[in-house]
Protein backbone atom coordinates (compact mmCIF):
# COMPACT_ATOMS: atom_id res chain seq x y z
CA UNK A 1 0.00 0.00 0.00
CA UNK A 2 1.29 3.65 -0.89
CA UNK A 3 1.54 6.59 1.19
CA UNK A 4 -1.05 8.28 -1.11
CA UNK A 5 -3.94 4.87 -0.47
CA UNK A 6 -3.03 5.12 3.25
CA UNK A 7 -3.76 8.54 3.60
CA UNK A 8 -6.84 8.44 1.09
CA UNK A 9 -8.24 5.75 3.55
CA UNK A 10 -8.18 7.36 6.77
CA UNK A 11 -9.07 10.86 5.56
CA UNK A 12 -5.42 12.67 6.43
CA UNK A 13 -3.06 14.02 3.94
CA UNK A 14 -0.14 12.16 2.36
CA UNK A 15 2.49 14.56 4.49
CA UNK A 16 0.89 13.05 7.50
CA UNK A 17 1.64 9.84 6.95
CA UNK A 18 4.90 10.89 5.63
CA UNK A 19 5.36 13.05 8.92
CA UNK A 20 3.90 9.55 10.84
CA UNK A 21 6.49 7.39 9.27
CA UNK A 22 9.32 9.64 9.94
CA UNK A 23 8.51 9.83 13.35
CA UNK A 24 7.61 13.36 13.18
CA UNK A 25 3.61 13.27 14.22
CA UNK A 26 2.05 11.35 16.56
CA UNK A 27 -0.78 10.19 15.41
CA UNK A 28 -4.12 10.96 17.95
CA UNK A 29 -6.02 7.79 18.98
CA UNK A 30 -8.60 7.94 16.45
CA UNK A 31 -5.87 8.36 13.64
CA UNK A 32 -3.92 5.32 15.04
CA UNK A 33 -7.48 3.28 15.57
CA UNK A 34 -8.22 3.71 11.60
CA UNK A 35 -4.79 2.97 10.87
CA UNK A 36 -5.14 0.00 12.50
CA UNK A 37 -8.66 -1.14 10.94
CA UNK A 38 -6.92 -0.58 7.63
CA UNK A 39 -4.44 -3.08 8.17
CA UNK A 40 -6.27 -5.37 10.14
CA UNK A 41 -4.14 -5.32 13.00
CA UNK A 42 -4.28 -3.85 16.80
CA UNK A 43 -2.82 -0.45 17.55
CA UNK A 44 0.19 -2.19 19.22
CA UNK A 45 1.16 -4.23 16.69
CA UNK A 46 1.80 -0.74 14.57
CA UNK A 47 2.72 1.30 17.18
CA UNK A 48 5.10 1.45 20.13
CA UNK A 49 6.19 4.18 22.82
CA UNK A 50 9.80 5.30 22.43
CA UNK A 51 12.10 5.65 25.61
CA UNK A 52 11.51 10.05 25.54
CA UNK A 53 7.81 8.67 26.16
CA UNK B 1 -13.46 15.07 14.00
CA UNK B 2 -15.53 18.27 13.39
CA UNK B 3 -13.67 21.35 12.71
CA UNK B 4 -14.65 23.76 14.69
CA UNK B 5 -13.93 27.78 14.20
CA UNK B 6 -12.67 27.46 10.71
CA UNK B 7 -14.01 28.83 7.23
CA UNK B 8 -14.45 26.95 4.07
CA UNK B 9 -11.05 26.29 2.22
CA UNK B 10 -12.29 28.32 -1.05
CA UNK B 11 -12.13 31.42 0.99
CA UNK B 12 -8.24 31.34 1.68
CA UNK B 13 -6.67 32.50 -1.86
CA UNK B 14 -8.97 35.55 -2.05
CA UNK B 15 -8.91 36.76 1.50
CA UNK B 16 -5.37 36.47 1.66
CA UNK B 17 -5.65 38.87 -1.40
CA UNK B 18 -8.00 41.36 0.34
CA UNK B 19 -5.40 41.16 3.22
CA UNK B 20 -2.24 41.91 1.48
CA UNK B 21 -3.83 44.92 -0.42
CA UNK B 22 -4.99 46.59 2.68
CA UNK B 23 -2.00 45.85 4.28
CA UNK B 24 -0.27 47.52 1.44
CA UNK B 25 -2.84 50.57 0.95
CA UNK B 26 -2.78 51.02 4.88
CA UNK B 27 0.53 50.75 5.05
CA UNK B 28 1.21 53.77 2.04
CA UNK B 29 -1.53 55.54 3.73
CA UNK B 30 0.31 56.10 7.21
CA UNK B 31 3.15 57.28 5.09
CA UNK B 32 1.39 59.88 3.21
CA UNK B 33 -2.42 60.50 4.26
CA UNK B 34 -2.49 63.42 1.13
CA UNK B 35 -1.93 60.68 -1.40
CA UNK B 36 -5.22 59.28 -0.92
CA UNK B 37 -6.80 62.49 -0.44
CA UNK B 38 -9.59 62.14 -3.03
CA UNK B 39 -10.77 59.14 -1.59
CA UNK B 40 -11.20 59.91 1.84
CA UNK B 41 -14.44 61.39 2.35
CA UNK B 42 -15.26 63.33 5.44
CA UNK B 43 -18.43 61.72 6.68
CA UNK B 44 -20.40 62.15 9.82
CA UNK B 45 -19.71 59.48 12.44
CA UNK B 46 -21.27 58.33 15.61
CA UNK B 47 -18.02 58.41 18.31
CA UNK B 48 -18.61 57.00 21.86
CA UNK B 49 -15.21 59.39 22.16
CA UNK B 50 -13.55 61.15 19.47
CA UNK B 51 -12.13 64.70 18.36
CA UNK B 52 -13.12 66.47 15.25
CA UNK B 53 -15.88 69.05 14.39
CA UNK B 54 -19.43 67.85 16.01
CA UNK B 55 -21.94 67.48 13.22
CA UNK B 56 -24.56 69.59 15.34
CA UNK B 57 -22.89 72.66 16.71
CA UNK B 58 -20.75 75.28 15.71
CA UNK B 59 -18.32 75.27 13.60
CA UNK B 60 -14.83 76.13 15.42
CA UNK B 61 -11.21 76.17 15.39
CA UNK B 62 -10.54 75.49 19.03
CA UNK B 63 -13.61 72.25 19.36
CA UNK B 64 -11.75 70.57 17.06
CA UNK B 65 -9.63 69.04 19.72
CA UNK B 66 -11.66 69.14 22.54
CA UNK B 67 -13.34 65.45 22.85
CA UNK B 68 -16.62 64.70 21.94
CA UNK B 69 -18.74 62.22 24.05
CA UNK B 70 -21.63 60.21 22.33
CA UNK B 71 -22.03 62.69 19.59
CA UNK B 72 -21.68 62.27 16.34
CA UNK B 73 -18.72 63.90 14.23
CA UNK B 74 -17.15 64.68 10.73
CA UNK B 75 -14.46 61.57 10.44
CA UNK B 76 -12.34 61.15 7.42
CA UNK B 77 -13.16 57.16 7.15
CA UNK B 78 -10.41 55.63 4.52
CA UNK B 79 -8.70 54.63 7.27
CA UNK B 80 -11.55 52.59 8.97
CA UNK B 81 -12.57 50.70 5.91
CA UNK B 82 -9.08 50.03 5.49
CA UNK B 83 -8.68 48.38 8.94
CA UNK B 84 -12.25 46.85 8.85
CA UNK B 85 -10.98 45.13 5.06
CA UNK B 86 -7.66 43.97 7.12
CA UNK B 87 -8.80 42.57 10.39
CA UNK B 88 -12.02 40.29 8.45
CA UNK B 89 -10.03 39.47 6.19
CA UNK B 90 -7.19 38.72 7.99
CA UNK B 91 -9.12 36.39 10.44
CA UNK B 92 -10.74 34.54 7.22
CA UNK B 93 -7.34 34.06 5.45
CA UNK B 94 -5.70 32.65 8.89
CA UNK B 95 -8.68 30.51 9.87
CA UNK B 96 -9.61 29.32 6.80
CA UNK B 97 -9.12 25.21 6.37
CA UNK B 98 -5.88 23.79 3.88
CA UNK B 99 -6.60 21.83 1.25
CA UNK B 100 -6.69 18.85 3.32
CA UNK B 101 -7.31 20.13 6.70
CA UNK B 102 -6.60 17.34 9.02
CA UNK B 103 -4.87 16.28 12.93
CA UNK B 104 -1.78 17.51 11.66
CA UNK B 105 -2.82 20.81 10.27
CA UNK B 106 -4.96 21.54 13.41
CA UNK B 107 -1.90 20.90 15.54
CA UNK B 108 0.56 23.01 13.07
CA UNK B 109 -2.30 26.09 13.33
CA UNK B 110 -2.11 25.34 17.18
CA UNK B 111 1.81 25.79 17.65
CA UNK B 112 1.55 28.90 15.51
CA UNK B 113 -0.92 30.41 17.20
CA UNK B 114 1.04 29.58 20.76
CA UNK B 115 3.85 30.91 19.09
CA UNK B 116 2.62 33.74 17.63
CA UNK B 117 1.33 35.03 20.70
CA UNK B 118 4.31 34.92 22.86
CA UNK B 119 6.05 36.68 19.83
CA UNK B 120 3.38 39.41 19.76
CA UNK B 121 3.95 40.30 23.48
CA UNK B 122 7.62 39.89 23.48
CA UNK B 123 8.10 42.45 20.56
CA UNK B 124 5.15 44.60 22.11
CA UNK B 125 7.11 44.91 25.75
CA UNK B 126 9.72 45.50 23.75
CA UNK B 127 8.63 48.45 21.77
CA UNK B 128 6.48 49.78 25.08
CA UNK B 129 10.06 50.43 26.28
CA UNK B 130 11.69 52.43 23.09
CA UNK B 131 8.89 54.10 21.80
CA UNK B 132 7.72 57.09 23.91
CA UNK B 133 5.14 60.09 23.46
CA UNK B 134 3.41 60.21 19.41
CA UNK B 135 5.46 57.60 18.23
CA UNK B 136 3.91 54.93 20.16
CA UNK B 137 0.53 55.51 18.14
CA UNK B 138 1.92 53.65 15.38
CA UNK B 139 2.94 51.13 17.99
CA UNK B 140 -0.62 50.73 19.10
CA UNK B 141 -2.35 50.52 15.18
CA UNK B 142 0.08 47.84 14.24
CA UNK B 143 -0.51 45.91 17.42
CA UNK B 144 -4.12 46.02 16.34
CA UNK B 145 -3.58 43.38 13.43
CA UNK B 146 0.29 42.25 14.31
CA UNK B 147 -0.71 39.01 16.54
CA UNK B 148 -2.77 37.82 13.20
CA UNK B 149 0.28 38.69 11.12
CA UNK B 150 2.85 37.11 13.09
CA UNK B 151 0.16 33.82 13.26
CA UNK B 152 -0.27 33.70 9.51
CA UNK B 153 3.77 33.85 8.44
CA UNK B 154 4.39 31.68 10.92
CA UNK B 155 1.79 28.79 9.90
CA UNK B 156 2.27 29.19 6.49
CA UNK B 157 5.51 28.62 7.06
CA UNK B 158 5.09 25.47 9.06
CA UNK B 159 3.24 24.41 6.02
CA UNK B 160 5.53 25.15 3.63
CA UNK B 161 8.73 23.35 5.78
CA UNK B 162 6.10 20.30 6.49
CA UNK B 163 5.18 19.99 2.36
CA UNK B 164 9.05 20.67 1.63
CA UNK B 165 9.99 17.54 3.87
CA UNK B 166 7.00 15.77 2.41
CA UNK B 167 8.53 16.36 -1.21
CA UNK B 168 12.25 15.93 -0.82
CA UNK B 169 11.18 12.33 0.88
CA UNK B 170 8.99 11.47 -2.22
CA UNK B 171 11.98 12.42 -4.68
CA UNK B 172 14.14 10.10 -2.33
CA UNK B 173 11.83 6.80 -2.79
Amino acid sequence: MTQAELSEKVNVSRQTINALELGKYVPSTVLALKISKVFGKTVNEIFELEDSD
Amino acid sequence: MKERFLFPHRFRNVSGLIFLLSLLLLTVFVIDSDLFSKINPEMPVFAIAGNGQPVYGEYSETIILSTHWFKFIYNETLDEVLFILLIISGIVYAFSKERIEDEMTRQIRLESLAWATYFNYFILLACYLLFYGLPFLYVLMIAMFSNLLFFIIRFRWSVYKYNKEFNEEQIKN
